[in-house]
């Protein structure tokens, strides 16, 4: 028997299925949350009780780190220099980092998880994201060693940015 | 398991023969067993021991429905069972075969679709819609407003008293007998208001807006004979209407799962003419005495 | 030819295996393992309400109930579907292994440690969990309101985590090798209707999924994080508890919008299958392919847009309710096609009544119930009146209990064969039919009488209320006696299953003279499927009775006969 494994256009192609619908169930899971946080939203405001608490000054650093770390993923991929990979990740570290110091902002100021609704949507938002944060981080270490899933890896943190935004959105847009 | 000496090629070592030794017949006596219990399904549900004859306007409405459904779907299932068993029966033979072209096929699909979206949208739209609307869009005329409070694991009914307004409440006033539905003392009209156990009262032939809150979990308010059932949401008040066409005593029970006594959350209604009502509602005093 | 070396020792033969045969097998007989104590569960309930005995007290039978519902649905149906899908999909396709091998077994083990939480939840202090297979808060979500909302909700919660873990992952296998590892030829309109059935069922798990987690993670914050996302104050012994200002329907928004999809994720490939096993001993192709696919794709896509059914009487906007209704009643028009399809395709059969095809045709007259008893629910005002009857119990077991079970072993018996390479023994197996499938339609049709009576559902002792008397009443215990015949047969099932694997008939390559690739593979297939080079596929996967051809099958992998079969196209 002939021991080629999976012809390399095909594991090209699974890859990209395999990222494809990782992407379309974590899409799913922020529109739950995203749909949840709107009926809270609607209930509570209804009722006079929507009190949403200023977001740490912290976040918009954040989100500037999540940027520029995506920038340098980006040129990352086109130019392959591994050291922009490990500058990626390194500061995909300080934005989890920032977002833990994000978390105890809050409670030094007495925000809790439980004090409104709008604290709790806060935090179980951006755990959550913060926990997909950390995967992806996973994957991005791997990528530096297998070139043919970089710019996927790649592809995937620049989702989980946009993710990011998107979880921005919901709690100062809506 | 997965482990073998075969190689595709090779013959199989003893194959296995197919043996027809059981004909049409045994199809026919399978289809035949589905073809009673679907008759005797259909027949069965039509009668009339299931259900509690409907003892409200709405609960005729919601008859209507399910007789509909009942005889439109009865007759779908038993033709498509006696399809099924005539084909069983009559085989086909031979290997000559002529398959039917994408066209028969594609007919065959479009019958299914024009027939159920007939059947099942003029069950929602015509026949249903109208009862729906009544329940829930249309204003009732001259009601009866009461409130029905669910907890763990008892029903408490609350009456306006003689001002027709409810008072005001909350969880927090909630304290054993002296005040089990939470009302507020200092409200004026909290103070007439009528609580009356697990029992309630109300006219014939007069349309019932029914409130409901609950004190805990999710309960849910049901009326077999009423047809009718409405869930009691905690935090929320949710409304239902039923409008009585004959008097007597009827159950409520407790539809959805609310904890340990969920089974024995029984409660009562009973439908008195509107004489004997409106003296019964008379002698009643308020709560707090007002 | 394999990523994966053929595995040497046993532990990575039988155990950690990464072959998707193996892995396959190891799904099923957990589900039956699991099956077997969700059935046990099943008979205590029944016991209970024939002869309420002092045995069970409240807490024990709602406990019952919910580890019966939740095991069942997501322990025994779903993965007794993994499996299949697992075993059927790479033969299917004719493709070497899963495109994901080490996520497939991690997958399988993920759901046998989800099995263990599962049933170590009995153990907890208060019980297992006992708010219902659907955990609505806020009796979910605080122990003072029933006992087994304790630990046990707790373990509830975590084994269904990591059961959507397991079962997302082998989605995204399933997903990943029917799109891209079919064999030359094998287009996606020459796909077997197993895998059809798999795909939207896959797509479908994908993507409904994730909201069951989002509320999952919601009500576990509400337990053990003291938030309010579904929790509101209450008074419990006149003691005011504050629990927040909490949306309860939030959760069955997100509960059924999962719900309502997971329906159909373990009905459609169970559907699907049919054709397969029809179109094998009627010896003519499955009627209407592709009208099937078409109506396969609207049922997935409309199961996505009509949860709300679950709701009509929770005081939602009648105009939304409105909507609900309609949209879900369009449903029966898909559905309706894929009945049509299923009895046309015996229209002039050459039958051959083999054990396969009696549990097939049992599952088409079992659809039929269960199809018309969704048109009184999914239609808001008589949903009014028999939604938490039993009539909805009824509605449900005959669609993912009765539907699922029978085409399962239509299944099981159909493929058998090429799993072990022996048959199972057709005595027996006609038997377990004759025991089963009457037992079992008779047992939910007539659950569905009782809900026409109005009798509530989840209750302990039903003789409280004096409106069940009569009627009701006389049929639960008919009902029980029933039920245990139906699980009793299971035993003749297992001697036959278990029997037969080591001591069966020899079967051969294609005992049932088939036309799909698996059929092409040794039984049981190798390593790898398929010996040096994969099978090459010429036409549709029914080509029975071809006209203006000599022979009783044309194989998918035949090379084309003298004579032009009907359809020659080249593949895309
Ligand atoms: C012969 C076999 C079975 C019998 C006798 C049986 C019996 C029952 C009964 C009597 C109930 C209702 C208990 C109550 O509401 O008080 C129930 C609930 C349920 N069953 Fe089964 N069942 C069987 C098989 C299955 C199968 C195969 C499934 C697969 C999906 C299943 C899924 C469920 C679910 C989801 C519930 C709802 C649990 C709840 O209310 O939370 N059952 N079963
Ligand atoms: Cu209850
Ligand atoms: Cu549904």
């Amino acid at each position: 028997m002939s021991t080629t494994g999976i012809a390399a256009p095909v594991r090209a192609q699974n890859r990209r299925v395999l990222v494809a619908a990782l992407v379309a169930t974590v899409v799913m899971l922020f529109t739950a949350f995203a749909a949840a946080y709107l009926e809270h939203q609607g209930a509570a405001r209804a009722a006079n009780k929507w009190s949403p608490v200023a977001l740490p000054g912290v976040v918009w650093i954040n989100t500037a780190i999540l940027a520029f770390s995506s920038v340098l993923a980006e040129v990352f991929r086109q130019s392959r220099r591994r050291g922009l990979l490990w500058g990626a990740m390194g500061l995909g570290l300080v934005f989890l980092g920032g977002q833990v110091f994000a978390w105890l902002e809050l409670r030094r100021s007495g925000v809790y998880l439980p004090t409104n609704s709008y604290a709790s949507f806060f935090y179980i938002l951006t755990i959550v994201h913060a926990a997909h944060i950390a995967l992806a981080l996973v994957a991005l270490a791997t990528a530096a060693r297998r070139p043919r899933i970089a710019s996927l890896c790649v592809g995937f943190w620049h989702f989980l940015g946009v993710v990011w935004i998107y979880v921005l959105f919901i709690l100062k847009g809506l | 398991m997965t482990e073998t000496v075969e190689s595709p090629t090779a013959p199989d070592p003893k194959p296995y023969q197919w043996n027809n030794g059981s004909g049409p017949g045994g199809g026919a006596l399978l289809l035949i067993a589905f073809f009673l219990i679907g008759t005797i399904t259909v027949i069965a549900g039509f009668m009339a021991g299931w259900r509690p004859p409907a003892a409200s306007e709405e609960g005729q409405g919601i008859d209507e429905t399910i007789t509909y459904l009942l005889v439109s779907t009865g007759v779908i299932v038993l033709v498509g069972h006696a399809v099924l068993c005539w084909f069983l029966l009559k085989g086909g033979g031979t290997s000559e075969y002529r398959r039917p072209s994408a066209k028969t096929e594609w007919l065959f699909g479009l019958i299914p679709v024009i027939l159920m979206l007939a059947i099942s949208e003029a069950g929602v739209l015509i026949v249903s819609g109208p009862v729906w609307d009544s329940l829930f869009v249309e204003k009732p005329v001259n009601p009866v407003r009461v409130e029905v409070i669910g907890k763990q694991f008892e029903w408490i009914v609350r009456y306006p008293g003689k001002d027709g307004i409810f008072g005001k409440f909350a969880l927090k006033w909630v304290h054993g007998v002296d005040n089990p539905a939470g009302l507020d003392d200092t409200d004026d009209n909290a103070l007439d208001d009528v609580l009356n156990g697990k029992v309630l009262v109300v006219p014939v032939g007069r349309p019932v807006v029914v409130s409901l809150r609950s004190h805990d979990v999710i309960h849910s308010f049901f009326v077999p004979d009423f047809r009718v059932k409405q869930d009691l949401l905690p935090g929320y008040t949710t409304e239902i209407k039923f409008t009585p066409t004959r008097t007597g005593k009827f159950e409520i029970a407790c539809a959805e799962l609310c904890g340990l006594g969920h089974y024995n959350m029984r409660g009562e209604v009973h439908v008195l003419p509107q004489e004997e009502y409106d003296t019964w509602i008379r002698s009643q005093t308020g709560h707090f005495g007002g | 030819m394999l990523d994966h070396p053929a595995p040497k020792g046993f532990l990575s033969r039988y155990v950690f295996s990464l072959d998707h045969k193996v892995i396959g097998i190891q799904y099923i007989v957990g589900a039956i393992v699991m099956g077997l104590v969700a059935a046990y569960l099943a008979l205590l309930i029944r016991t209970q309400l024939a002869w309420s005995g002092a045995i069970q007290q409240p807490e024990d039978y709602l406990a019952i109930v919910t580890m019966h519902g939740t095991l069942m649905v997501f322990f025994v149906v779903s993965p007794l579907l993994s499996g299949l899908g697992n075993y059927l999909i790479p033969l299917h396709i004719g493709a070497r292994d899963m495109a994901y091998p080490l996520l497939n077994m991690l997958s399988f083990w993920i759901y046998v440690l989800a099995s263990v939480i599962m049933l170590a939840s009995f153990l907890m202090p208060g019980g297992a969990a006992a708010g219902g297979w659907t955990a609505y808060p806020p009796l979910s979500g605080s122990e003072s309101f029933l006992p087994g909302s304790g630990w046990g909700q707790t373990l509830w919660i975590l084994g269904m985590a990591l059961f959507i873990t397991s079962f997302t992952m082998g989605g995204l296998n399933f997903l990943t090798t029917i799109l891209n590892m079919r064999t030359k030829g094998m287009t996606l309109f020459r796909m077997p209707l197993t895998v059809w059935g798999f795909l939207v069922a896959t797509v479908l798990a994908l993507l409904a999924f994730p909201p069951l987690t989002a509320a999952a993670l919601m009500l576990l914050f509400d337990r053990h994080g003291g938030t309010s996302f579904f929790m509101v104050d209450a008074v419990i012994n006149d003691q005011l508890i504050a629990m927040g200002d909490g949306t309860p329907l939030l959760f069955q928004h997100l509960f059924w919008f999962l719900g309502h999809p997971e329906v159909y994720v373990i009905v459609l490939p169970c559907i699907c299958l049919l054709f397969e096993v029809l179109a094998a001993f009627t010896r003519r192709p499955a009627f209407g392919y592709r009208p099937s696919i078409y109506a396969l794709l609207c049922v997935g896509l409309l199961s996505m847009i009509v949860w709300g059914h679950h709701m009509f009487v929770t005081g939602m906007n009648p105009w939304v309710g409105k909507y609900f209704s309609i949209a879900t009643v369009i449903i029966t028009a898909p559905f309706a096609v894929i009945g049509v399809n299923l009895v046309a395709s015996v229209w002039r059969a050459r039958l051959r009544l083999a054990t396969p095809m009696l549990f097939a045709l049992a599952t088409i007259s079992a659809i039929g119930f269960g199809g018309v008893g969704g048109l009184f629910l999914g239609t808001m005002t008589s949903d009014i009146y028999f939604h938490d009857t039993y009539f909805v119990v009824g509605h449900f077991h005959l669609m993912i209990g009765t539907v699922t079970m029978l085409s399962i072993m239509a299944a099981i018996y159909f493929w058998f064969p090429k799993m072990f390479g022996k048959m199972m023994s057709e005595k027996l197996g006609k038997l377990h039919f004759w025991l089963t499938a009457p037992s079992m339609m008779a047992v939910f049709i007539l659950m569905h009488m009782q809900g026409l009576g109005g009798m509530v559902r989840r209750t302990y002792d039903t003789s409280v209320y004096t409106y069940n008397e009569g009627a009701n009443s006389s049929l639960t215990t008919p009902i029980t006696i029933l039920a245990m015949i139906a699980v009793g047969a299971q035993a003749i099932f297992l001697w036959n299953f278990f029997y037969s694997a080591f001591k069966g008939q020899p079967s051969g390559r294609n005992p049932w003279e088939a036309s799909t690739l698996e059929w092409e593979a040794p039984s049981p297939p190798p390593h790898g499927n398929f010996g040096d080079e994969l099978p090459i596929v010429h036409r549709g996967p029914y080509e029975y009775s071809p006209e203006g051809v000599d022979q009783d099958v044309l194989p998918q992998a035949a090379p084309d006969p003298d004579v032009a079969s009907t359809d020659t196209e080249i593949p895309e």
